[in-house]
């Protein structure tokens, strides 16, 4: 058995920064990770920025921005944007302690551009201009100057409990095939969101919701997990390209080439939606456009839409790139390394592409406090797999804030609970957990990429951008049936060391959990608020649903119920609102 | 998309517990435009031989996680695209875990205490 003071489960930002808090706190933290430190995770994908407050920019770490903006500001903005479902006490912190710890990473290297920029939703320029792996390398620095210890290529498949208390993980090592227990005096969660839940995503392939899982089973608490943030204008087709957002940038993004969106019949349905900006649109409002498109059985065969420019010169399409204003497109349609300039050579000739949703965000979680806290003792959890920061929706690159104020919090936490106690009996005879670890390998059945493909083709049609109580129930009942076949899916790879279709089992058990726990909060929730949208309850209810969407294990089972919303400083909208 | 045509990919393979010495297997598929040897490797591993060990992450060409030893060059497999036959081979053929995936970084002593 291994042991570690704190282990945390996830490399990315939230884990990363985590772990550095527990070892300057003198404890021992272990990072699991299922990939490569540094090399997996979406932080390290992120093409991104993180907010600070204009004023705290400017004075503390000596941007240029705004100093008439204040933290309060920021707070309030957040709030709104999350349809003041925000738990109001993790807010105060992400709002309070971001610059300081901004602070520190400029310190230790980190590269940013020197002045502030705006976002939508944002009253002043508040993005602090970064790329997540320029970010990532500095947290690497610092947890290598820190000793943390990281267990590269092992999946953990279970918090491991003794009476109330979680005293440790256990999970399979990758790279030998073997099931491992891990004891540990606290564990952090920061496993990200579960956005491989779907046919298309922006995210990375190994996003499968593994934390939601394990938590749900260790008896979590979720919060407003029906609140999933899409973006709209990520490319369906080639392969190669499938989730990049380059229609986004084409159509929509801060210098548009003024491309035209096109349903099959040649319709440019953006006319209707929005007279004046047309495509010119946020991202969610273009995924809501879009998805409905499709819903309402005008999109393509891939499930999306056409993006033209043939009603533009060929001069302006190739002098498009050349004038430099979309910083992270080459000359040469260049984007994070893929030519699109074949693609767009097609374009010219008449030839769209498709474009569609993907997949983003997962603003709602697993419930903490403001100390990343969720209740059961000796389990933390930060970063995207909770929830409570961005409430219903969230603002451009207040991701980056909550993974790092969070990681921090949730280390601290950790730390001094870790501290106070010692190793908790590590409960002998896990053959349980250890049998459902290998029983997918040592059957033959259904195959596991076939049924995830199914799985996330299913949740993108009934789970997606548009959500109505008919096609919920209809996904809960395949879910169940999803689940009765779970037993008898097999591997044909027999072999032990870095099994993919192995992984692919374990990983398809805990998305069908997670499908679950986001159907049933989708259907609690009937109306339209934030990022949810269902279309037989289009608007928000504020007298009604100003409340956070709770789910609970309840023996096996999910118990949804409603609680009022953490509020400290501003009083969430009522009953009035609706009228407003 | 147009014309087909097919074409010959050759991986590195190799599980240092069980062989003695590392060899090749070829597999053959129909290129498209717009498919990256990323794709060409999920599609093996989906389609024609699930033991084959591979490690990727974001697939939008930032992570660097996917990096592999393309016709000898150190590549990204997201964002190179299968055109012609290549040769697939690990970044560090002496590091190797199984197949194309390195080896992660050792555990310290001191957390491999029973």
């Amino acid at each position: 058995m291994l042991k570690a003071d704190v282990v945390i489960i996830g490399s990315g930002g939230a884990g990363a920064r985590a772990a550095v808090e527990v070892a300057r706190r003198g404890l021992k933290p272990l990072i699991l990770t299922k990939g490569k430190m540094g090399r997996s995770g979406a932080t390290v994908a992120a093409i991104a920025d993180f907010e600070v407050d204009s004023r705290s920019a400017t004075e503390i770490l000596g941007l240029r921005g705004d100093p008439r903006d204040s933290k309060e500001k920021f707070f309030e903005d957040t709030l709104a944007a999350g349809g003041y479902l925000n738990n109001q006490k993790i807010l105060e912190r992400h709002v309070n302690e971001i610059p300081e710890i901004a602070r520190e990473l400029l310190e230790q290297g980190l590269k940013v551009a020197p002045e502030l920029s705006q976002a939508p939703g944002q009253s002043y320029p508040r993005s602090v201009i970064t790329t997540g792996a320029r970010l990532v390398r500095v947290l690497h620095k610092m947890c290598r100057e820190a000793k943390v210890a990281v267990y590269e290529h092992f999946m953990a498949t279970d918090l491991v409990k003794k009476d109330d208390r979680v005293v440790g993980v256990v999970g399979l090592d990758l790279s030998t095939g073997q099931f491992v227990e891990i004891a540990a005096r606290a564990v952090i969660l920061a496993t990200g969101g579960g956005m491989q839940m779907y046919r298309y995503t922006t995210a990375p392939d190994e996003l499968t919701g593994d934390g939601h899982a394990m938590a749900f089973r260790a008896g979590a608490t979720f919060v407003d997990l029906e609140m999933i943030q899409f973006m709209g204008g990520v490319m369906l087709a080639p392969p190669a390209v499938e989730g990049i957002c380059f229609g986004f940038t084409l159509c929509a993004d801060v210098n548009p080439l003024g491309c035209w969106l096109l349903n099959k019949f040649g319709v440019r349905f953006m006319e209707a939606v929005d007279p004046l900006h047309k495509e010119f649109v946020t991202r969610d409002k273009l995924a809501l456009a879009i998805a409905t498109e499709v819903f309402e059985g005008r999109g393509t065969e891939r499930g999306g839409v056409y993006l033209s420019v043939s009603h533009l010169p060929r001069q302006v399409v190739d002098n498009y790139p050349q004038h430099k204003n979309v910083p992270w497109l080459s000359p040469d349609w260049e984007m994070y390394g893929f030519s699109f300039k074949q693609i767009m050579e097609e374009a010219k000739a008449g030839q769209a592409l498709e474009i569609g949703v993907a997949s983003h965000f997962f603003c709602g979680g697993v419930r903490v406090d403001e100390n990343g806290f969720t209740g059961i003792p000796g389990l933390y959890a930060a970063g995207e797999v909770t929830g409570g920061t961005q409430g219903g929706n969230r603002l451009s690159g207040n991701a980056l804030t909550q993974v790092l104020v969070q990681g921090r919090a949730a280390g601290t936490a950790a730390a001094a609970f870790a501290r106070t106690v010692g190793f908790g009996d590590f409960p002998r005879g896990l053959s349980g957990f250890a049998g459902r670890v290998y029983a997918p390998l040592e059957r033959r059945g259904i195959s596991p990429f076939e049924m995830r493909k199914a799985l996330q083709k299913l949740c993108w049609e009934k789970l997606g951008v548009v959500r109505t109580e008919q096609s919920l129930q209809c996904l809960l009942e395949q879910l169940a049936a999803y689940k009765k076949e779970l037993p008898h899916v097999g591997c044909r790879a027999k072999n032990r060391v870095y099994n993919r279709e192995w992984m692919e089992a374990l990983q398809l058990e805990n998305l069908i959990t997670l499908a679950e726990l986001v159907a049933m909060s989708a259907l609690q929730r009937r109306e339209s608020r934030g990022v949810h949208y269902r279309r037989d309850f289009p608007a928000a209810n504020y007298g009604a649903f100003t409340m956070n969407n709770i789910l609970e294990n309840k023996e096996g089972r999910v118990a949804a119920r409603f609680e009022p919303v953490v509020a400290t400083r501003v009083a969430p909208p009522g009953e009035d609102a609706n009228h407003g | 998309m147009g014309e087909k045509k097919t074409v010959r990919v050759k991986v590195f393979r190799f599980d240092p517990a069980a062989d003695r010495e590392p060899h090749y297997d070829t597999f053959e598929l129909e290129a498209q435009k717009g498919f990256s040897i990323y794709n060409a490797l999920e599609y093996i591993v989906e389609n024609l031989d699930p033991t084959l060990a591979f490690y990727a992450s974001c697939r939008i060409g930032a992570c660097m996680g996917c990096l592999a030893r393309v016709n000898g060059k150190v590549v990204r497999t997201c964002t190179t695209m299968l055109e012609e036959d290549v040769v697939i081979e690990p970044v560090k053929k002496e590091q190797v875990m199984r197949d194309l995936v390195v080896k992660g970084r050792p555990l310290p002593e001191d957390i491999l205490q029973a």
